[in-house]
């Protein structure tokens, strides 16, 4: 590790203390925009929002942490971008989603994104199947991904691409206890968005 | 950042002599008498030792670890050929599933070797060539030597750790508990000082003499591990004349020399064997090369895996590795790409017409150039095949078959 790296990170951990990144309370009943697009959701429980976005179109949401539950929207992800911010654009640069993309190619570019950006060590698709989303014809899907933790999380997603952009809700769990228990309060989420 | 840094945590144990360093005369790569079971000495060693066990018992539960008895008896099997049976007495071996060129050993015996180390070896002699050095740290104890070494050194190598473990946390940055257990199962950072790495080649060598193994396929490791390092930099159009980010260079910066010198100094050990057990390997491996390849298709590193495929290739043109070939092709999607896919995948189809996925692959790469008609045949072919593959109910509605 080089004096530049570690200076960074000194900085980093300075600046940036865990507790520092004040979430918001996202109130029950009310629509909210999300990730910066003209995407709206209406949750039917109170969520946390993370201050912190984890990507140029993304925004997240959680209950009790994310680690624990791990609600994320993307609203829009053009031509070109990755889909979360880069952790180290040089040495792991991120995969970026292409308009010309197939619905089947979205759970590949999802797998690679989380494997980089949380070094997970493995990613099975499951159910991949067509969904309507934002009122388009997209794609929906199920995951299992044990994390660099060695906790399996399970996960879901459901993804349309509008006007050659990527609208996407993510929502992985682990899949002991926590992925069922509010599995409903997300498929709500899901189906109260709206573009 | 933190890739690179984790990069370094989860790697760093294996490395090069430098070029320079070697002045051996002829046949000295002696192999000392073993001493046994051998417990730890004094209260540095013995912490070594207790933190070593506690990450081991977490380790030994980790789902991340790859259980296959055929592989795991492989795999020992090979290192106890390199090292002598007494040695391997010493070793418990831990594959753990991630793609990356790595393997390490820790004081109290336990070696954790990543898949992406199986992925990119071709033959048994080049596998024990990677753990006979491994083994050769552990033998010299050079993990608690460095411990003294930084202990009584300058604080800020201790500092660097315990920053570098810091920043090594998950996804968004708020876990501290997922360190320890990433440490567990990816081992712990350790960085070797020249010398130490040179001991271990020469010890490394002497293994690979007593053995019967080819010695010079050491060299052909580092080498193909330096070449697919310039083939990722080439691809994202930048320079690469260093190898600090590979893992196993971690604490080195290196260059195409060292392969060389390697290669010299194999041609050296006297009564060299010349065992390659190429086919004992890729026998051992064919069940789990798919998976390996998908992991490895998932790094998003078009250069490097495009490398390591071909490498494998030159020696055996397989089904799954030009079914690979395309699947890496088709991930990156210019339409020129899409084309090459297309005909990785009919060659994948002609060695091995059963090979359902290929079919799969063929279609989404038609059906992504715009070539409807055959892309939908291709997919068909593949759903009468597999019927009920995860993403069948998908697959139907995208040629219309709902």
């Amino acid at each position: 590790m080089n004096w530049p790296t570690l200076s960074v990170i000194a900085l980093a951990l300075t600046l940036t203390p865990q507790t520092a990144s004040a979430h918001r309370l996202m109130p029950a009943g009310e629509a909210a925009q999300v990730a910066r697009s003209d995407m709206t959701v209406t949750p039917t429980i109170q969520w946390n929002k993370i201050s912190q976005r984890p990507g140029e179109r993304a925004e997240r949401w959680t209950l009790d942490g994310e680690l624990l539950n791990d609600v994320v929207f993307f609203g829009g992800v053009e031509d070109g971008a990755p889909l979360l911010r880069e952790v180290n654009r040089r040495e792991n640069p991120l995969p970026h989603f292409s308009s010309t993309m197939l619905p089947t190619d979205i759970a590949p570019l999802l797998e690679s994104t989380l494997r980089i950006t949380q070094n997970i060590s493995s990613f099975d698709v499951s159910n991949v199947a067509p969904a309507t989303f934002l009122d388009a014809a997209g794609v929906q899907f199920e995951y299992r991904m044990l994390g660099a933790d060695d906790i399996t999380r399970q996960g879901r997603a459901v993804a349309s691409i509008i006007g050659g952009k990527l609208y996407m809700i993510t929502y992985d769990a682990p899949a002991e206890y926590f992925y069922p228990r509010n599995l409903l309060d997300v498929e709500r989420i899901v189906a109260s968005a709206r573009l | 950042m933190k890739p690179a840094l984790l990069a370094a945590a989860m790697a760093a144990t294996l490395a090069l002599p430098p070029a320079t360093a070697w002045a051996q005369t002829d046949g000295e790569f002696p192999v000392p008498t073993y001493e046994g079971a051998y417990q730890p000495q004094d209260s540095d060693e013995r912490g070594l030792w207790s933190q070593d066990d506690e990450s081991e018992r977490q380790l030994r539960d980790a789902d991340a670890v790859i259980r296959d008895p055929a592989l795991n008896e492989y795999v020992r099997s090979v290192l106890c050929r390199a090292v002598g049976d007494k040695r391997c007495e010493a070793v418990r071996i831990y594959i753990v599933r991630v793609p990356i060129f790595n393997a390490s050993m820790s004081p109290n015996g336990t070696m954790r070797v990543y898949s992406g180390l199986l992925l990119r070896v071709r033959s048994e002699a080049e596998l024990a060539s990677v753990l006979g050095h491994e083994f050769a740290h552990f033998e010299l104890r050079h993990t608690l030597e460095r411990y003294r070494s930084r202990r009584t050194g300058s604080d800020i190598a201790a500092w660097a750790t315990v920053l570098g473990a810091a920043a090594v946390t998950w996804g968004g940055g708020s876990s501290y508990s997922s360190r320890d257990m990433q440490v567990s199962i990816y081992g712990n950072i350790m960085h070797f000082e020249r010398n130490q790495e040179r001991f271990a080649d020469t010890l490394g060598f002497g293994y690979m003499a007593a053995s019967g193994y080819r010695p010079s396929a050491a060299a052909e490791v580092w080498r193909a591990v330096m070449n697919e390092t310039d083939q990722t930099a080439l691809d994202r159009g930048r320079r690469s004349n260093r190898y600090d980010n590979v893992a196993f260079f971690a604490s080195h910066p290196t260059n195409l020399e060292r392969a060389d010198t390697l290669s010299a100094l194999a041609n050296r050990v006297v009564a060299a064997g010349d065992y390659e057990g190429r086919q004992r390997h890729e026998t051992a491996l064919a069940p789990h090369m798919a998976m390996f390849l998908a992991d490895e298709l998932a790094r998003n590193d078009f250069g490097g895996t495009d490398f390591i495929i071909q490498r494998l290739a030159n020696e055996n043109v397989t089904a799954p590795l030009l079914f690979a070939r395309g699947e890496l092709y088709r991930q990156r999607g210019h339409p020129r790409d899409l084309a090459s896919a297309t005909n990785f995948y009919h060659q994948a189809l002609a060695l091995d017409p059963s090979l359902g996925d290929a079919w799969r692959g063929l279609g989404l790469a038609q059906l992504r150039s715009g070539n409807t008609m055959e892309g939908a045949n291709a997919l068909r072919t593949f759903l009468e095949r597999v019927p009920d593959a995860p993403d069948a109910p998908m697959l139907r509605m995208m040629i219309g078959d709902q």
